[in-house]
């Protein structure tokens, strides 16, 4: 099973260049960016906003706290898809045919494909609580708890996401994986939809549609535990189901 | 373990996909052998293997390698079985050295020295990505790789398909050179029949999902002849011992099961050798009539 973990990792090689790449730049931009709201035209942009000589509906600082926090989860938002570049690879490749042969059974061969994604997963969710270290230093907008509650919150986003990826890919054996990109992402959406309705319509009615992603901002730096759980359960009925289905279609995976 | 006589035991395997069905599969690989297993595309050969490995079910019937039921023991008799098919299947942007290591931390016997050892005998480049092999190297990487963990039932689909008459040999050669192990089988699936003439001991022929010759190469190669004779003489001779037959613009060929009863009823009649390739195309043919 080890092998095939390493074969799923060296699959997503050709990642490592798009990924140290969208690391530094979103270090370097978010850096630039919390020096410019210390001593900077932010600085300025901001105190004119406090003196009321601007009719901007924000506070500059406010929108950088919205650019800092996606900037702090574009490395892990840059690996979180691998689960369907493995399973495409693997596609292309015939490699199906390969493993069928070998001494591992269906269901290791499906806990190898998790494995993987947690050990993708928890690398970029380590690199963006260093970056959110780093940051923290230069900035007061959030704190290091702030960004570790940001991280864990889109972590396990990514981690329900491929849950349901995994799940569409063996239950309804799914060949194309841009379908299974977008039916997960729709599927995600629409239950933030349905969760939050009540929310969205009193922010649409007020015309302050800022307010929702505030609210949105603020319940991922601090309700990450929420998230964590659904995603723990996710994983366990996605694990479930696909191993299940993956042995009783024995060779389809 | 040890103490089997058939490496390879079907027994009425039944798999029915609908269009096409595997219709109660019967034959045994004695240890120690190499079965040919000739068929042409689409006579069933790769969903027998895929039966035979468990990478599919079988809706019916009983399959045992290694005198064991592949039932619940698949992952571990894989162990002992090398497998090749005709297209290659590892990833193309992995070298022989990403191979080695997937493959040491897959196979328990995985012997990572011999594995070199057989890349440096086929000429492969370990560093070279395996997607810019040509066809004959993808398929001696497959070869070296089913040869590096002691597997002792080597199973093979095609595995000479498309390739040249000098890179064929040479497989060939490593495959005569496994079988000098005792306990070593080949189990090999081609409709290039000249292949199996020079390597197998058995031979197993399916055609349209139903087994309709099998036996040891040689008997079978013995049995069967060509008699060659006009049309009009065929009404005289015993159809229990006709195969099939083929009109030709001088006479008719016909494919006869017993080429000694044959030569005696007939002594004035020319009967030929025949070869895997006529027996196979002649009992295909009468099956469609």
């Amino acid at each position: 099973m080890k092998g095939l973990i390493i074969k799923d990792l060296m699959c997503l090689r050709k990642m490592r260049a798009a990924f140290v790449f969208v690391t530094v730049a979103s270090f370097v931009i978010t850096v630039m960016a919390l020096i410019s709201a210390r001593c900077g035209n932010i600085a300025l942009a901001e105190q004119e906003y406090l003196t009321g000589g601007t009719d901007m509906p924000m506070s500059p600082s406010h929108m950088l706290w919205y650019a800092v926090a996606v900037m702090v989860l574009l490395p892990l938002a840059s690996i979180g898809d691998s689960l369907t570049l493995v399973f495409e690879a693997d596609k292309n490749s015939g490699f199906a045919n390969v493993a069928g042969a070998l001494p591992v059974s269906v269901k290791q061969r499906v806990f190898a494909r998790f494995i993987t994604l947690f050990l993708t997963c928890g690398t970029g969710t380590i690199i963006s609580l260093l970056l959110s270290f780093v940051l923290s230093l230069f900035t007061d907008i959030m704190t290091f708890g702030d960004f570790t509650g940001l991280v864990l919150s889109a972590a396990s986003l990514i981690m329900i996401f491929s849950a349901l990826e995994m799940i569409l890919i063996f239950l309804l054996m799914m060949k194309n994986t841009d379908y299974v990109r977008i039916i997960s992402l729709l599927i995600m959406f629409a239950v933030f939809i349905l969760c939050s309705l009540g929310r969205i319509i009193e922010t649409v009615r007020a015309m302050k549609p800022a307010e929702l992603i505030t609210d949105g901002l603020l319940f991922l730096e601090n309700r990450w535990f929420i998230l964590a759980a659904a995603a723990a359960v996710c994983l366990l009925i996605s694990y479930f189901v696909s191993a299940g289905i993956a042995e009783r279609k024995w060779g389809e995976i | 373990m040890e103490k089997y006589t058939n490496v390879i035991e079907l027994n009425n395997v039944v798999k029915d996909y609908g269009d096409f069905k595997l219709d109660n599969i019967s034959f045994t690989v004695p240890k120690g052998s190499v079965c040919g297993f000739i068929g042409q595309n689409g006579a069933g050969k790769t969903t027998t293997i895929r039966l035979m490995l468990k990478v599919i079910k079988a809706d019916s019937g009983e399959i045992k390698l290694f005198g064991e039921d592949v039932k619940g023991n698949a992952p571990r008799l894989r162990e002992d079985i090398g497998v090749v098919y005709d297209e290659m299947g590892f990833h193309e942007f992995m070298t022989g050295k990403d191979i080695n290591i997937m493959m040491k931390h897959i196979y328990m016997n995985w012997d990572e020295e011999v594995f070199f050892d057989y890349l440096k005998r086929f000429s492969l480049p370990s560093k070279k990505k395996c997607g810019d092999f040509s066809r004959g190297m993808r398929m001696k990487l497959q070869i070296a790789v089913a040869l590096s963990h002691y597997a002792k039932l080597l199973v093979m689909d095609e595995p000479t398909a498309g390739l040249d008459p000098i890179v064929r040999n040479e497989i060939l050669d490593i495959f005569r050179e496994f079988v000098l192990e005792d306990d070593h089988s080949i189990f090999i699936s081609s409709h290039i029949t000249g292949d199996l003439e020079k390597i197998a001991d058995e031979v197993v022929f399916i055609d349209g999902g139903k087994i309709f010759l099998q036996g040891n190469k040689d008997e079978i190669l013995e049995r069967h002849g060509v008699l060659k004779c006009k049309k009009d003489e065929i009404d005289n001779i015993s159809k229990s011992l006709i195969v099939g037959v083929q009109e030709g613009a001088f006479g008719v060929d016909v494919l006869i099961n017993d080429m000694k009863a044959a030569a005696k009823l007939y002594p004035e009649l020319v009967i030929d050798r025949t070869s895997l390739e006529e027996i196979m195309l002649f009992y295909v043919a009468s099956a469609r009539r």
